[in-house]
């Protein structure tokens, strides 16, 4: 089994939260779902940051790493990473998100055998897709 | 006789059924065709394929195959030589009269009263010409005369052809009992051998009855005679009897008595009992002969497929059926006798398994079905259908070390696909043909052609089977 570590980053950033409050301007009932600000597949986290950014990792490296950063985040909440290698999925990651804003991300050992076309389908809970990050695994 | 009711037990309704018509169509052929020629030559016909199929059991070469060359054709010479004897029972009789009715040929024509009028002619001196037709249209031939419509009595024949009467020097056409014309005008012959003391009437009795299969009476008023014109015979008639019998046998009509009607009778049961016994013969000696079994390879069709379904896989296309019946019965089964149809119409998409029954099995009659291998068949069915999926980028080889491929815009991110719900049911997302890494040192622009995997994909119409792919390399 693919060593998946899942660590999650708590950032608190109440302040961005209410600012994104303030510019909606409607009356509407704030939305309980989580909003995905920022979703990118990295060659490493340093300092709760995405470090080089790539859509290619060779098989010579040592992980690829699918970074998501959610904003707000109305209550505490589960999202998954599902890594799937082309349509068959290879493993579903459940990450906990912590209000009011959470940054969290999962990590895949390569090995040899993983060449081919990646794909990491960020959801909710109830299977909201928030994004889709494609890659590939090469030589 | 346990023996004989085991063996009536054996036979359907259908079996009875079939004997019974093949019986009722045989003896309806001797009714409306006995007396004729054509009943003559088809049991003629009989006899020769009888006699054939001796010759073939007796290793006889040469006249078997003759004889089969002969049977062969029969069908088409019947039709040709003996075209006006069925026609005349096609058109002359009504359906009733076709299935049911017994039209004994008894005498309609009051030949007697006709012949003995002749003879009542000649001793008054009086020129007569009188013409029963045959099988052949005569329109084209006679001249038409006034038409007449009358029953024939001696009367009548006398004053018709009465020196007083306008039309008494043409000829009276006899239909039956009825005079249809008279004063008709005959065409002449040109027979040079004819003797001189022949008049106009003779001349156009020979020239009528050489120019078709009528029978033509002649009355001369001089010689006190009285001629028959038949083919190119001229034939002086001394008496009424023979006179009567020429008509006679000219029109095939039977003398009609009181004690000619209890044989009539007695001879139509006895057709009908040779028919159902000849026939119960024959059905017996085809379907009770020896049992045999064969085997044979059919093709599987497929009836009733639901629209755009398609058949993406059979476990087997052709089965083997083992069939039994009498030896005469399975060696005149041909292989379009012979259906297998499935009805899809309960199909539905993806594995369907199918055990194939005897109804699904079409068979000639007296044939049965033994067994069938394989009996069921497993049937993968869909339907074309059309899926919009993202386009991947299938990245390959090695990019160089100090380089990083950041990320790609691909134009259009998705692209419509057609082709096996069953395949698109599992796809999410179609790959672009391998794109080298090895090649890319810096950010650019490249063209790709989509990878259609399977051979069922294709590109739906107006979706393109390309992709423009915008990538941003960065130096690490």
């Amino acid at each position: 089994m693919a060593r998946i570590v899942a660590l999650i980053l708590g950032v608190v950033l109440t302040g961005v939260a209410g600012l994104w409050a303030a510019d909606s301007g409607t009356v509407e009932e704030p939305s309980e779902q989580p909003i995905l600000v920022h979703a990118v597949m990295c060659e490493s986290i340093e300092e709760q940051t995405p470090k080089n950014e790539t859509i290619i990792f060779s098989v010579s490296a040592r992980d690829a790493t699918c970074f998501t950063y959610f904003n707000p985040v109305p209550k505490n909440t589960l999202v998954y990473h599902n890594w799937y290698r082309q349509d068959r999925l290879s493993v579903k990651v459940k990450l906990r998100l912590r209000s009011p804003s959470w940054s969290t991300f999962s990590r895949h050992r390569i090995r040899a055998s993983d060449k081919g076309p990646w794909r990491v389908e960020v959801t909710g809970e109830d299977g909201t897709i928030y994004a889709v990050l494609r890659f590939s695994i090469t030589d | 006789m346990e023996a004989l009711a085991q063996f009536l037990n054996t036979m359907r309704w259908q079996d009875l059924l079939d004997i019974a018509l093949a019986s009722y169509i045989l003896f309806r052929f001797y009714a409306l065709f006995r007396g004729t020629f054509v009943f003559r030559v088809v049991t003629g016909l009989v006899f020769l394929w009888l006699f054939g199929r001796m010759a073939v059991f007796l290793g006889l070469i040469v006249t078997s195959w003759a004889i089969q060359a002969i049977t062969a054709v029969a069908a088409f010479i019947i039709i040709v030589v003996f075209r006006h004897e069925i026609r005349s029972v096609l058109q002359a009789k009504n359906i009733k009269s076709i299935l049911w009715g017994f039209s004994p040929k008894t005498s309609k024509t009051p030949i007697e009263i006709i012949s003995s009028s002749a003879f009542e002619l000649t001793r008054n001196h009086i020129g007569a010409l009188m013409v029963f037709p045959g099988e052949d249209n005569l329109e084209e031939i006679i001249q038409k005369g006034i038409p007449w419509e009358g029953k024939i009595s001696s009367e009548m024949i006398l004053s018709i052809f009465w020196h007083g009467n306008p039309v008494h020097d043409g000829a009276i056409i006899i239909s039956g009992d009825r005079i249809l014309e008279v004063g008709a005008v005959l065409p002449l012959s040109r027979r040079k051998d004819l003797p001189s003391y022949f008049g106009t009437r003779h001349r156009a009795a020979a020239g009528l009855a050489e120019s078709s299969d009528a029978l033509v009476l002649v009355v001369s008023e001089e010689r006190e005679s009285i001629m028959v014109a038949k083919g190119s015979d001229l034939i002086e008639i001394p008496n009424v009897e023979s006179l009567v019998r020429l008509i006679r046998e000219h029109s095939g009509e039977t003398e009609s008595s009181p004690s000619n009607e209890v044989p009539q009778r007695v001879r139509m049961v006895a057709a009908a009992l040779v028919s159902v016994m000849l026939v119960a013969g024959i059905w017996f000696s085809f379907t009770r002969g020896r049992d045999t079994i064969i085997a044979l390879e059919m093709p599987i069709e497929y009836m009733n497929r639901k629209p755009k379904m398609e058949i993406i896989e059979a476990s087997a296309n052709i089965v083997r059926l083992q069939l039994s019946g009498s030896v005469t019965l399975i060696k005149n089964v041909r292989p379009e006798q012979v259906q297998v149809r499935l009805d899809l119409s309960d199909g539905v998409v993806g594995k369907n398994v199918y055990t194939i029954a005897n109804k699904d099995v079409s068979l000639p009659p007296g044939i049965d079905l033994i067994a069938v291998k394989p009996q069921t068949i497993e049937l993968t069915l869909d339907v074309f259908t059309r899926k919009r999926l993202p386009v991947q980028i299938d990245w390959v080889g090695k990019l160089d070390n100090g380089l990083r491929l950041e990320s790609a815009r691909i134009n259009p991110k998705a692209i419509e696909v057609e082709g096996s719900s069953l395949i698109l049911r599992d796809m999410s997302t179609i790959y672009t043909q391998q794109v080298p890494l090895e090649n890319l040192r810096e950010t650019g622009t490249i063209n790709i052609g989509i990878a259609l995997g399977a051979a069922a994909l294709k590109t739906a119409p107006g979706s393109q089977g390309r992709v423009a792919v915008e990538y941003v390399i960065r130096r690490r």
